[in-house]
């Protein structure tokens, strides 16, 4: 199968990327890891006249701690985070969510900024920037601007970017110390998107109550979902099971499911409670509770 | 060349002198050996050839339009657009081959291309030829088709009983009829009714196997040339490239003397390439209409609408048994929903009752079975045809009867044991029978005794028997001639080239004759060549289907390779004087069984009779037992010359919270008379058992219903959502291979591609019932569907039932 | 629609080629270059048949475009034995019948020298997560998993018999950074 046709351009900078995309508006498609991009293109579901390659455009690729965040560059590939010692000491969440985005061939090219972009609520992701208060860092015409996350995706493939904008950067703030997360995901095979999955980040006191909670869910909606009242729930709270099991319900309740090829939507949602608890209490042990 | 002055000249490869004395001592030299793959090299090297590698001089691309319709006439076509465009070369329709084929002689119910009727969303309606993929693609775009939408049928209940005015899918064979009807089948042995009223226990219960495809790795792939002489060629990713050659005659009208079938390497098949496709007809068609070569590459798309894969099946069943777990009665009725036409649908219908009579013995016998179509993709024969389906039905409802009786499901199994050398109640003639030491096999291995009923709550065993067709007693279009025939040559180097129609698919049939050929004539293996699947070259076998290549092949390259052993061993007994007895050909040498320092080399052992006998080549043939199976009609169907056993324990692990169904590992267990190579056989024990593992928790082909728009557009064709298990996916599997010699195999081989697949499905169904203590009796066992189950709130007490009568029964003993 | 030159090292040998901006990876490598080792089984990037090494990393040729290896360095299963001797990994599947029909095997034995270059002695559970992007119909996957096991086992005997020179040329050959 063969994609359509279009013009491809490789820039070296970010500004001359930019420069195109601001020139071509719409017509234009920013290609990075480009496993959902490209397939697409070979079933006609996307046209664009040009695709701005930016894999040659150096300084993308920084996957470091700095200033009190992490930083996640364009061209950081899945398979980079998977490796990452840095990922797995301090941010289990995102290594457990790189560790199961689509399969290893995949990942060796996917990156993660390219899977918040995309904005598939199906993509593992966005519920885990959520959980983790992220902020997107992105480039225009104007130069950079900060999204928080809970303002970037704002419907079914559609985020707060502008035609000209890309994202070159996410930002994690780091974890106070006591902080642990998980992401569980169900899926129907290896390589799969999620039937549901739960991304959870907690913070606990001194006192080992919760001082802060994220939960983001994952392909129960048109967008990625932060379980709000879920995290209400657990904040000011011993994590005892109880708790998790009440904040498990709420996010359930949070969801908004639909039946599909991977479930009903009443499977769905219990799924998201059973899911919530197990990625709580995961996410507990974690950060020592 | 006088032999002295080849002395010396021994076959690199060849056995040390020093092991010739062991080798000579052993009942075989080669077979039972684990040895590597003939083709091995040239996979490993990227340097096999598949027919989409293949490329010619200008070569051109097909693509065929599709019908986005599950059922409608076809009122015009319209190719004017798409012939002016630059690029394209010939654009055909069906009405340029209105000739019907089919598999099976008797039910010729398609066309290459739909002449003016549509039957699923799919069928193919015209095609292109054109210098380049896209090109052929825009053609596409420029046909148009008018067409006129009927009623489209997607369950076959409908199908069976269609509305008023609905018209059939088929024009009605007789009047009266329902054309919607591929076939029917009702038979009976014994008195069924009685038997189940005079039963003790009788187990009811209504079963569904859902559809699956077989998903071979390789898209179709066939090309097509016409030479000038106006001989046509047709490379095709075929596992039928005689069948393949007549249908192309026919349908084309051609003298079959000048059509010409090549099957490249094939990455795959399971039964999915076992019948003529549209695509072989329209590259045939195109060459001949531009006098260039033309390829078709399936999309994988279009591979899911291809399908013949396997029959969703509706079963209901009625098992009579007595009071000791004696099997009185079986009555099964079946409802099979085969889409859009016939393919092998005939003998599925039979086959969905007639294999379903061992291993165990019934006590009467009564099957009825209907094939309707459905405006769907055609459904056919999937690794197991036919029998997969209510092989689960049966063995979940022994597995209910044990359950029932208290008595432990192996033993269950072991009392209703059908015997070798016997008759099953359909008069099917089974020799050997290895099913007990399956049984035995899997029990001691899986550490049933100890764990059965006894493990924690979320964990479980199951266990279930099957057995199998080695290759079918009677061919597809009737005829006297032999199911198989092989050629041998040998040459003055020591080398043997076979010359097989055998189709190799992966499963090792161009290395079978290897190892046959290196036993009965002493060289290397090294130094055996195998031509296979070119109908220029070889002479016919019928194909890779029903198992049957390893027996029926086996047997004519064993016929063959024997009638030049006796010459060669003739010669060299001259040459010694020394009884022919006492010569043996082995390991590369010919040589004196009693005194081992008089050999020679095993080429010139070749030239030494080719010295007396003139030229060393020979033919083989095999060709089936006529005279064993009932006189009844139908009763040829599901006669085999032997049959494969196989018994299969699953392990699993089920999650009731999320329904998730983790399969630990499968024992399974399986009778494959004597194993050629056990290295294959335990490839294909794994492979076939992989298989029923993926249709048991995964595979499902299905379509979208009205309520979802598009109703009979395919649901899932991609390998997203038709899923496949991966490597992570896949269960621990145990091969165990049992060896029952039958009489009619080579060296007592028999099959061991298909058996396999069956009792993996009820295995792990009948695991799942004692890990959680709920029966799914449709497939495929999903974790929505087993969580839904698991929603019955009696399902926990049913569980704490079972394993506390078993904790009874242990404290008893 | 943009045509691009490009230079590509393929298995040792830079190659050069003009293509299309849309022109993937697979077809430059099965069609202008005839390595027909590479194969397509999918469309749809799911099935693995078409995976190769891209700077040593195995992907899914028919998810990168042609133009987006200009400059880098390819492997294939072509360019895996060296004078006519199998690599270890080619060894392993042979040895070990890894394979039955086929079709998967190069796009298998791919992911497998990356896997092993990078974890010389992988667990079963390291090699069975790594080749769970490449689909294989026949086996079961039971002797895919012996293959790498011996090829693990061949490539560290070999480590230990051959100076560091000598297995910093081997890492390469086998796609190692």
């Amino acid at each position: 199968m063969i994609p359509p046709r279009f013009d491809y351009v490789a820039p070296a900078s970010l500004d001359e990327a930019i420069a195109i995309l601001h020139a071509e508006g719409e017509e234009a498609k920013v290609l990075s890891g480009g496993q959902s991009l490209l397939p697409l293109l070979k079933l006609r579901l996307a046209a664009p006249r040009v695709l701005v390659d930016i894999n040659r455009i150096p300084g993308l690729d920084r996957l470091d701690e700095a200033d009190g965040a992490l930083r996640i560059g364009a061209l950081v590939r899945e398979s980079d985070v998977e490796a990452s010692t840095t990922i797995h000491a301090h941010y289990p969440l995102l290594a457990d969510t790189a560790a199961v985005v689509a399969d290893p061939l995949v990942r060796n090219r996917a990156t993660i900024c390219g899977n918040i972009a995309h904005a598939d609520p199906a993509n593992d992701h966005p519920a885990t920037l959520l959980a983790l208060r992220a902020v997107v860092v992105a480039r225009g015409p104007a130069g950079e601007r900060t999204i928080p996350i809970d303002d970037f995706f704002t419907g079914l493939f559609a985020t707060a970017l502008r035609p000209d904008e890309i994202v070159t950067e996410i930002r994690v703030p780091a974890p106070p110390p006591r902080s642990g997360g998980a992401y569980l995901k169900l899926e129907r095979k290896v390589g799969d998107f999620a039937t549901a999955a739960v991304a959870a980040q907690l913070t606990l006191a001194d006192d080992g109550t919760i001082a802060r909670a994220g939960i983001g869910l994952t392909n129960v909606g048109p967008t990625p979902i932060r379980a709000r009242q879920a995290e209400a729930r657990l904040t000011g709270q011993r994590p005892d099971d109880a708790v998790l099991a009440d904040a498990a319900r709420l996010a359930a309740a949070d969801a908004q499911p639909v039946a599909d090829r991977r479930g009903s939507a009443d499977y769905k949602r219990d799924l998201v409670r059973v899911l919530a608890f197990r990625a709580l209490r995961r996410a507990v042990e974690r950060a020592g509770g | 060349m006088r032999p002295e002055e080849l002395r010396g000249r021994q076959a690199a490869g060849a056995v040390p002198p020093e092991e010739l004395d062991r080798l000579v001592q052993r009942e075989f030299a080669v077979i039972g050996a684990r040895l590597r793959r003939v083709d091995g090299v040239a996979k490993v090297t990227g340097r096999a050839v598949y027919t989409d590698d293949l490329t010619f001089p200008g070569m051109l691309h097909g693509k065929i339009l599709r019908s986005p319709h599950p059922h409608a006439r076809i009122v015009s076509i319209d190719a004017s657009e798409a012939l002016a465009l630059p690029g394209v070369h010939a654009v055909v329709t069906g009405r340029d081959m209105p000739v019907p084929y089919g598999i099976i002689p008797w039910t010729r119910d398609e066309y290459p291309l739909c002449v003016d009727r549509v039957r699923y969303i799919g069928d193919g309606v015209a095609a292109v030829a054109a210098v380049d993929e896209e090109t052929a693609n825009r053609a596409l775009g420029l046909i148009r088709v008018e067409y006129e939408p009927l009623h489209a049928f997607l369950e076959p209940e409908e199908a069976l009983d269609p509305p008023a005015g609905a018209e059939p899918i088929h024009a009605p064979t007789k009047p009266g009829r329902n054309g919607n009807v591929t076939k029917h089948v009702h038979l009976e042995f014994g008195d069924v009714d009685a038997e189940l009223a005079a039963s003790d226990v009788v187990v009811e219960g209504e079963y569904f196997f859902e559809g699956t495809t077989h998903t071979a790795i390789e898209p179709h792939c066939a090309i097509g040339y016409y030479d000038p002489t106006g001989k046509l060629t047709v490379w095709s990713a075929t596992q039928v490239p005689h069948y393949l050659q007549r249908e192309l005659a026919r349908v084309l009208d051609l003298d079959v003397a000048r059509v010409r079938v090549v099957q490249p390497a094939v990455g795959g098949a399971f039964g999915g390439k076992s019948e003529p496709f549209d695509l072989e007809f329209c590259v045939a068609k195109l060459a001949m209409a531009t006098g260039r070569p033309v390829k078709i590459l399936y999309t994988r798309e279009e591979v899911f609408y291809a399908h013949r894969g396997r029959h969703p099946m509706k079963m209901r069943h009625r098992l009579g048994a007595s009071a000791d777990g004696r099997l009185r009665a079986v009555d099964a009725q079946t409802l099979i929903d085969g889409g859009a036409y016939a393919s092998f649908g005939l003998v599925t219908t039979y086959y969905s009752g007639q294999l379903l009579t061992a291993p165990y013995r019934f006590g009467s016998y009564r099957f009825d079975s209907t094939r309707v179509y459905t405006n769907k993709p055609a459904c056919g024969p999937k690794r197991g045809h036919g029998s997969v389906q209510p092989r689960f039905a049966l063995e979940v409802q022994l597995d209910k009867l044990a359950e029932r009786l208290g008595v432990d499901p192996i033993e269950l199994r072991r009392r209703n044991f059908l015997g070798a050398d016997t008759r099953t109640i359909n008069e099917l003639r089974v020799q050997s029978n290895g099913f007990l030491m399956c049984l035995e096999a899997v029990e001691r291995a899986s550490g049933w005794k100890e764990r059965f009923r006894r493990l924690p709550y979320g964990r479980g065993l199951g266990v279930a028997g099957s057995c199998y067709i080695s290759g079918t007693n009677y061919p597809i279009y009737p005829n006297a001639m032999p199911q198989s025939a092989a050629q041998i040559q040998l040459e003055r180097s020591g080398r043997v080239t076979v010359f097989t129609g055998a189709s190799e698919i992966g499963q090792g049939s161009d290395s079978v004759p290897a190892y046959i050929v290196a036993e009965e004539l002493g060289v290397p293996l090294d130094y055996v060549r195998v031509v296979s699947a070119d109908t220029d070259l070889v002479p016919v076998d019928l194909g890779a289907y029903s198992s049957r290549e390893t027996l029926m092949m086996g047997n004519a390259v064993l016929d063959a390779a024997r009638k030049l052993r006796k010459r060669v061993v003739a010669s060299m007994a001259r040459v010694w004087e020394i009884p022919p007895e006492r010569v043996a050909l082995v390991g590369g040498w010919a040589l004196d069984r009693t005194d081992p320092e008089r050999r020679v080399p095993i080429s010139e052992a070749f030239n030494i009779a080719e010295a007396e006998h003139g030229a060393l080549g020979a033919t083989g043939s095999y060709d089936t037992p006529k005279d064993v199976h009932g006189a009844y009609r139908g009763g040829t169907i599901g006669a085999s010359p032997a049959y494969s056993f196989t018994a299969h324990v699953a392990e699993v692990e089920v999650e009731p919270e999320t329904g998730v169904v983790r399969v630990e590992r499968i024992w399974v267990a399986h009778d494959c008379g004597r194993a050629l190579n056990p290295v294959l056989v335990e490839g294909q024990i794994e492979g076939s058992t992989y298989m029923g593992f993926a249709e048991a928790l995964m595979e499902a082909q299905v379509f979208k219903g009205p309520e979802q728009g598009r109703a009979g557009l395919h649901n899932a064709p991609s390998l997203l959502d038709y899923r496949i298990p991966t490597s992570v996916d896949t269960p621990e599997l145990h091969a165990l291979i049992v060896e029952s010699v039958d009489p009619e195999g080579p060296y007592g081989a028999k099959e061991a591609g298909e058996g396999p697949l069956h009792s993996s499905i009820p295995a792990i169904a009948n695991a799942i019932f004692d890990a959680v203590g709920v029966r799914l009796d449709a497939l495929p066992f999903s974790p929505p569907a087993v969580w839904r189950a698991l929603q019955d709130p009696a399902a926990r007490a049913r569980w704490e039932a079972t394993h506390g009568a078993r904790r009874a029964e242990v404290a008893a003993d | 629609m943009s045509t691009h030159s490009i230079r590509v090292t393929v298995n040792g040998e830079a190659r050069t080629a003009e293509v299309e901006a849309r022109l993937l990876l697979v077809h430059l490598v099965r069609e202008q270059l005839r390595l027909t080792g590479t194969h397509i089984g999918c469309d749809t990037s799911h099935c693995g048949a078409c995976t190769v090494l891209l700077d040593g990393r195995p992907v899914k040729s028919c998810t990168v475009l042609a133009v987006q290896a200009d400059g880098r360095e390819v492997v294939t299963v072509e360019g895996l034995a060296r004078d006519g001797v199998l690599h270890p990994v080619q060894e392993g599947f042979h040895e070990e019948h890894g394979l039955q029909c086929g079709f998967c095997t190069p796009g298998m034995m791919l992911t497998a020298v990356a896997l092993l270059a990078r974890t010389p002695n992988p667990s079963e559970a390291e090699i069975r997560s790594a080749i769970s992007g490449n689909l294989c119909r026949c086996t079961g996957y039971v002797n895919i998993v012996k293959a790498i096991q011996y090829a693990a086992h061949r490539l560290s005997e070999q480590a230990a018999a051959s100076p560091p020179a000598v297995q910093a040329e081997a890492a390469v050959a086998a796609g190692g950074d």
